[in-house]
């Protein structure tokens, strides 16, 4: 609902009523301007809710804009078409059925959940009740509420010198002290003018002007308007949610700062009394809020609740707007404040005095938490009233009134006030005096156990309105003083920020093959594997089933040729005179020895035995090698390899060309007819041994081609550059034409290398399978001097195994289970299925299972579980399809 | 990216043998787009040769476009224009073979290993600090410095080769994210405005290099 | 954890560019004895304190590095290449 900044008269909707605002109107101003008072029921009591602090601080205006819910209509600005709507009242606003529950608040003191429901049959019949009457707002069903799509989040990252918080006078002078020094400078400011307090007291509006203008007009200094910081974290990084300035979401900033100032300012907060929650009770920066960025006249007749100059301060600022200032009156004198939904007196000693606005001089808060935060101290003082921070790391310093040296007490701490059932200490939860006087005396007299038991402070404003007061009562009750009670501890986020924000663009990355779109072309079914998209399968029409989708390319493989595209196959070129030493070392098989043009199954081991990765290496040259991984191992392989080089001083380099080769697999008993058409390259098993590698062309590109057979039959890996790839995969169709050619998916490339029994790494293997158990014990060339593993596998060679890899195949028909299930026996876990699939040529299922090592015995008959009941199988260790490899050697 | 690009309607022309794109609305358009905030191009055929052992700042001086980016001790990646590949790649052969016994240089063409964007234009290093947590500034990443770093957690190295004025950066990522970088850095530099530019708007940008 | 480290090469880089690599030890050598390997892959010393370790740069110059830090205020007081150490470390590629 992004609309630009007005600069005219407009309106939006309240419900569905409208609401005329003027430009640069917070959405609270203008309702308060049409006469709205009531703008929230509170969380428990449901009581109605006024302004109050007009600064976002307090939770008394949270309302629900434009579907989204626990908005700050005090400060969030208002523009044309937006649709306002209260949150947690049942039916309005004016009449909130759930107000009732004040009646019974003697039933539900502090902690009731904890002491009524302590039967669980008992909360599970309240809870979905407690759940619908609880909570403050609801989330939209859609993240965008009216076009159904997902908004944009953005992130940023922003580098400074020196981070400024705030901009009001203080943060201000900071920033164009830093900058005057030659310091890069960022100024966060939360409001979208610079000046803070200033721009509302018209006194200070020059000062304002002034400053303002310095600072913009300053180089190296940058100005993030409507911007918080939520949290102030290790090593100078600011969390940073920022409103854009023509409506939209918002979004978050990480910035790195090297040095911080936190000159975040005061918050006022509530005096204690009886209701002192009413509407119409206000806070004194709230009513020069309202009148110095507004123009609004908050009322007709007010009493003011204070002392000192301020109060005479804000009297005469009442009197200057035509506002009858009916009595000053001190903090204690107040008995209560009068009145049923609005506030219409206040009572002392002396007497009801008339008024319908009371403005309460309340105690000045350094905003500090964020010092908190990067590790400073709050420490009491009782001449000023508040916590002051102390004790900052190095890299953060405190400036203006957030130090709290210049602050005077509102009222002598710890508080006097009333231990009553209307006396409000947190109107975020409706946690009153005697709520925290019961707390207390219950023995949660610690302000932490006190906080959690009671949750004062734990509801929107974090403390903000409620931390001053409640330190105050569990001091006066423990008889400690404020500085002993301390503070709970502040954590980010504060003030919060949306789940969207934090997350941002929602755009993970994705990794195509080079020939994608070929593939979507042909028809594929996509899958991913990690951050791959690969074809499943091709599907030749929409209504055929996947068993008779596979069977198609299966049988293209097995009796013709068939094309993969194996792409996402981990690629890595290591050259250098010492790349089979290092090779050696990393892998547990002999390469160093490996002639050049031959091809060997390779695996690596860590040093506990446990297999890692699994795959090929081909010997080009003398000092150049081409190793493939598995496709989700290979940035983890080119780790370890680079690791294992680190202080040998060899001279070899590894190189990640993954992405630059395109790589295909052609098999099948047609495949050398298919390949010889667009090769000079002989491909006679004489010339061409099995495992071995060769290069020169295909299709006109460079080709590297290694004769192995993963799927059984045989075959060829083409790897070209990339930028070829669609020339060769076309030209290779093309060829095949006449013989009958099919590209083949990942599915059927799993069907085909589970009847071989070829081991997939992390998915018939896991972190703790060693190769003697999974069955490939030829991989350990133990006599080699010394490689990574060598000392376990010694151990292992010669232990009992715990478990075996094993072969089976189902006896029942139709039984397939799925990968993962159970192997049982007598009814009871004896092992489980890693892969398991339908085989075509033997007409069963067949699949690899963990066992333990007595039940690992050829032909013996195990239970796997299928469909949640046991189906009969039996062991076999040899592979389910041309055991011998003679298809691979053809 | 070829096909992302057809399916954007974009004029496609084959020069030296390479599928590229002339332009996606008209060069004139593109280059003030450029201009005025931010374009993207992609530069993926453009030749890059990978140099191990040695050392970069030994390396021949070569074609006055190349670009010479060292990516760590005794691993060095240079790039060139189409035209003088074939030269550069002659340049590098000799230095290799001129270096000791002790000391052995490799090189090797990695062209289509890397997928290379060159995100240009005033507002370039605004969509870059959307993209990446590095400092861009002029002081952090000068003109013809590079750096690597994560775009999205996805490893990226950043070369600043301005055009003249205007500031540039090329973004290279393996070749496999090519599509992926592309959509990225355009979501990225939607609030500036981000428009596609081709080879045209290119070359007439390159001219205005030293 | 929001802390950097001080790549050699790239400069303050943020922690989560990196991939912890463990605590830096020593290989035994061939033909150490059981016990020996046994503490080698399983036991940790947990430092309290300044501990070495490795980290591999991966979202930066793809370089392993070794750094020792302050487990207590997550400072990284140095972190270098180990090629370039004076000292005589025996690193994973020591045989």
């Amino acid at each position: 609902m992004a609309q630009a900044s007005p600069s005219e008269g407009f309106s939006f909707l309240l419900n569905d009523k409208p609401i005329q605002a003027k430009a640069g109107d917070s959405i609270g101003a203008a309702m308060f301007r049409a006469g709205v008072r009531v703008f929230t029921r509170s969380f428990k009591h449901h009581r109605p809710r006024g302004l109050l602090c007009v600064a976002g601080n307090c939770p008394n205006c949270l309302m629900n804009v434009d579907g989204t819910p626990n908005v700050r209509v005090c400060t969030t600005p208002a523009r044309p078409g937006m649709r306002v709507a209260p949150q947690n009242v049942f039916p309005s606003l004016e009449f909130d059925v759930l107000a009732a529950s004040q009646k019974f608040d003697w039933l539900m003191p502090v902690g009731w959940y904890y002491k009524t429901f302590t039967r669980r049959p008992v909360w599970n019949a309240v809870e979905p009740f407690i759940r619908k009457a609880a909570g403050l707002g609801e989330a939209p069903p859609s993240i965008d509420r009216f076009s159904g799509e997902d908004p944009d989040y953005e992130q940023r990252y922003v580098h400074t010198e020196v981070a400024v918080l705030g901009g009001g006078p203080s943060g201000l002078t900071a920033a164009l002290e830093a900058s005057r020094q030659g310091s890069r400078v960022t100024l966060i400011d939360e409001q979208p003018q610079l000046g803070g307090h200033l721009r509302f007291t018209p006194s200070d509006a020059e000062r304002r002007r002034v400053l303002a203008g310095q600072v913009e007009a300053a180089q190296g200094v940058e100005v993030l308007s409507r911007a918080q910081c939520f949290g102030l974290y290790e090593d100078g990084l600011l969390g940073v949610v920022q409103l854009p300035r023509d409506g939209g979401e918002e979004s978050l900033i990480h910035v790195r700062a090297e040095r911080v100032v936190v000159a975040t300012g005061v918050i006022e907060a509530p005096l204690l009394f009886e209701n002192n929650d009413l509407v119409g009770v206000m806070l004194s920066s709230g009513v020069e809020r309202l009148i110095g960025l507004y123009g609004i006249v908050p009322g007709r007749r007010a009493v003011i609740v204070g002392d000192g100059p301020r109060a005479g301060r804000i009297a005469s600022l009442l009197k200057d707007s035509g506002v009858d200032v009916a009595a000053t009156v001190r903090p204690d004198q107040v008995l209560s404040v009068t009145g049923a939904a609005q506030a219409d007196g206040v009572r002392t000693a002396g007497g009801k005095i008339p008024c319908d606005l009371v403005v309460v001089c309340g105690h000045l808060v350094p905003n500090a938490g964020l010092l908190h935060q990067a590790g400073g101290s709050l420490d009491w003082s009782d001449e000023n009233g508040a916590f002051l921070p102390t004790r900052l790391p190095p890299h953060v310093e405190a400036a203006g009134q957030v130090k709290g040296s210049d602050l005077t007490a509102a009222v002598p701490s710890p508080p006097a006030y009333p231990d009553s059932k209307r006396c409000y200490a947190c109107l975020c939860e409706d946690v009153t005096t005697s709520d925290l006087r019961t707390a207390i005396r219950e023995g949660f007299d610690h302000i932490e156990t006190l906080k959690r038991y009671t949750t004062v402070s734990m509801g929107p404003c974090q403390g903000r309105m409620c931390q001053i007061s409640s330190i105050g009562v569990c001091a006066r009750e423990t008889g400690g003083g404020m500085g002993e009670t301390g503070v709970t501890t502040s954590r980010p986020p504060n003030p919060s920020i949306s789940l969207g924000a934090l997350a941002g663009p929602r755009h993970p990355p994705v990794k195509r093959s080079p020939l994608h779109h070929e593939h979507e072309a042909l028809g594929a079914v996509w899958m991913n594997m990690g951050q791959w998209k690969r074809p499943r399968y091709y599907a030749p029409e929409p209504d055929w089933s996947e068993q008779r989708i596979v069977e198609r390319e299966y049988r293209a493989v097995r009796e013709r040729v068939g094309v993969v595209d194996v792409g996402p196959l981990g690629k890595i070129e290591v050259r250098g005179r010492d790349s089979g030493k290092l090779l050696d070392k990393v892998y547990t098989h002999r390469f160093g020895s490996l002639k050049a043009g031959r091809v060997r199954y390779a695996v690596i081991c860590d040093e506990t035995g446990t297999i890692l990765d699994d795959g090929t290496i081909s010997r080009l040259a003398d000092d150049h090698y081409f190793l493939t991984t598995t496709t989700g191992n290979l940035e983890f392989v080119v780790q370890w390899l680079e690791w294992w080089l680190v202080e040998t001083g060899w001279d070899v380099h590894i190189a990640d060309v993954t992405g630059g080769r395109s790589s295909i697999n052609v098999a099948g008993p047609k495949a050398r007819e298919v390949l010889a058409e667009l090769t000079d390259i002989d491909l006679e098993t004489a010339a061409f041994k099995y495992m071995a590698c060769r290069r020169g062309e295909v299709a006109g590109a460079p080709a590297v081609l290694l004769r192995i057979g993963f799927v059984g039959e045989m075959g060829w890996e083409v790897h070209v550059p990339a930028d070829y790839g669609v020339h060769v995969w076309r030209s290779v169709l093309a060829a095949g034409k006449e013989h009958g050619i099919l590209p083949f998916g990942v599915e059927t490339q799993r069907v085909l290398r589970l009847e071989k029994k070829h081991v997939i790494v992390g998915v018939d293997t896991d972190a703790l399978s060693n190769p003697y158990e999974a069955d490939i014990p030829w991989v350990t060339k133990l006599e080699k001097q010394d490689f990574i593993g060598k000392a376990s596998l010694g151990t292992l060679q010669s232990a009992a195994a715990n478990e075996r890899l094993i072969g089976f195949t189902m006896l029942e028909d139709g039984k397939v289970p799925e990968d993962g299930s159970s192997v049982m026996l007598d009814g009871r876990p004896a092992g489980r299925v890693t892969s398991a699939r339908y085989s075509f040529v033997n007409g069963t299922a067949v699949g690899l299972a963990w066992v333990s090592d007595e039940l690992a015995e050829e032909g013996r008959e195990i239970d796997v579980r299928v469909g949640g009941k046991p189906a009969r199988a039996r062991i076999q260790q040899a592979a389910f399809y041309d055991p011998e490899g003679r298809r691979l050697r053809m | 990216m070829a096909e992302r690009c057809a399916q954007s309607g974009a004029t496609v022309v084959v020069e030296r043998g390479w599928e590229t794109v002339s332009h996606y609305t008209s060069p004139e358009e593109e280059l003030e787009a450029v201009r005025r905030s931010v374009g993207l191009a992609d530069l993926s055929r453009i030749p890059k040769f990978d140099v191990r052992g040695g050392c970069s700042d030994t390396l021949p001086e070569l074609d006055a476009q190349a670009g010479i980016w060292p990516q760590r001790p005794g691993e060095t990646l240079v790039t060139c224009p189409p035209e003088s590949a074939a030269a550069v790649r002659e340049q590098l052969d000799r230095y290799a073979s001129a270096a000791g016994e002790d000391a052995p240089v490799y090189v090797s063409d990695v062209t289509a290993v890397y997928t290379a964007l060159m995100l240009a234009g005033p507002e370039s290093g605004n969509v870059l600090g959307r993209l990446a947590d590095i400092d861009a500034s002029d002081t952090a990443l000068p003109n013809l410095d590079c750096v690597q770093t994560g775009v999205h957690h996805v490893h990226a190295m950043v070369a600043r080769q301005d055009l003249g004025p205007l500031p540039a950066y090329l973004i290279f990522t393996g070749r496999e994210y090519g599509e992926w970088l592309w959509d990225t850095v355009m979501l990225a530099g939607v609030s500036c405005g981000i428009q596609p530019f081709g080879s045209k708007a290119q070359q007439t940008l390159e001219a205005a290099r030293p | 954890m929001s802390f950097r480290i001080p790549c050699p090469q790239c400069g303050e880089r943020s922690v989560y560019e990196f991939r912890f690599g463990g605590e830096y030890s020593i290989r035994p050598q061939p033909g150490a004895d059981e016990d020996e390997w046994y503490q080698y892959n399983f036991v940790r010393r947990n430092e309290m304190g300044s501990q070495t370790e490795w980290w591999y740069h991966r979202l930066g110059c793809r370089q392993w590095l070794r750094a020792v830090r302050e487990t207590r205020t997550n400072k990284v007081i140095r972190a270098y290449f180990p090629d370039e150490t004076e000292q005589t470390d025996r690193g994973p590629g020591e045989s």
